[in-house]
């Protein structure tokens, strides 16, 4: 099978509530890895100013997904975008034509490091009152340390440390309440 | 003949004008990435407009790149569609 690799940003609302994120972030990751593609990477970019206001919102809450699947995927995922009222925009673009799985999972992290630290993204804690996005920082370093050792297990230990962060995110978002 | 004149200085401020060199070709290890919003930030103007590449001086090849990374950005609200002052 022919698999490309992709990257989509996608911007919600940043008033909507953590379990409603936390639904829409793993409906889409959950139509990656089930429709013959890879996920590598998932991450939360956290609430930034948007360049011009969309829908009179003016922060919006950023999400990135790096992935490999077949060239119908993305159409799938765009397809379910369209259908949250909460997402406001989203872009898909693709990275490489054809690629070899395994070679763009084995350089996925590097891939990552070089992201953030060209982009400056601090994955998540962009803002003061983003008291939940710490956590992402911290889960998503630990989710590399043990991909080291077991790398099958990639994809589960990024949802894994998602899943709680979800659960995370919404206790402190209480909290600030 | 004030027209004239005019002629004169444009000529003038046109060969006193330095070729630049394209930024990108001159350090190949800047990716031109629609994700980063602070590097193109210095090809638009204050307006939001894309910089034409007859004042940045950058190449044809990258300004194709760096137009479509904008046309990105400005997608997903990295970069503004129009400034207002």
């Amino acid at each position: 099978m022919i698999r490309h690799e992709y990257e989509t940003i996608y911007v919600t609302r940043p008033d909507i509530e953590s379990d409603k994120q936390a639904r829409i972030d793993d409906k889409l990751k959950g139509i990656v890895e089930n429709k013959g593609g890879e996920l590598f990477m998932f991450e939360q970019w956290g609430k930034r100013k948007l360049a011009y206001p969309i829908r009179r919102s003016l922060q919006g809450s950023y999400q990135y997904m790096h992935y490999a699947a077949p060239a119908d995927l993305p159409v799938e995922l765009e397809r379910n975008m369209n259908l949250e009222d909460s997402l406001i925009r989203y872009i898909t673009v693709r990275l490489n034509e054809n690629v070899d799985v395994d070679v763009v999972r084995a350089g996925a992290e590097a891939a990552q490091a070089e992201r953030v630290q060209r982009l400056g993204l601090s994955l998540g804690a962009e803002s003061a009152d983003e008291g939940d996005q710490d956590d992402v920082t911290e889960d998503a370093k630990d989710t590399k340390d043990t991909k080291d050792a077991k790398d099958t297990k990639d994809t589960k230990d990024t949802k894994d440390t998602k899943d709680t962060k979800g659960a995370e995110g919404a206790g402190k978002a209480k909290k600030e309440d | 003949m004030s027209r004239n004149k005019v002629n004169v200085e444009r000529v003038m401020r046109a060969r006193r004008r330095r070729r630049k060199s394209c930024p990108f070709c001159a350090d190949k290890t800047i990716v031109i990435d629609y994700k980063d919003g602070k590097l193109l930030r210095r090809f638009i103007t204050e307006r939001g407009k894309i910089v034409p590449r007859r004042v940045s001086g950058v190449c044809a090849r990258h300004q194709r790149g760096l137009a479509l990374a904008i046309k990105r950005g400005r997608h997903i609200a990295f970069l503004p569609f129009l400034a207002t002052e």
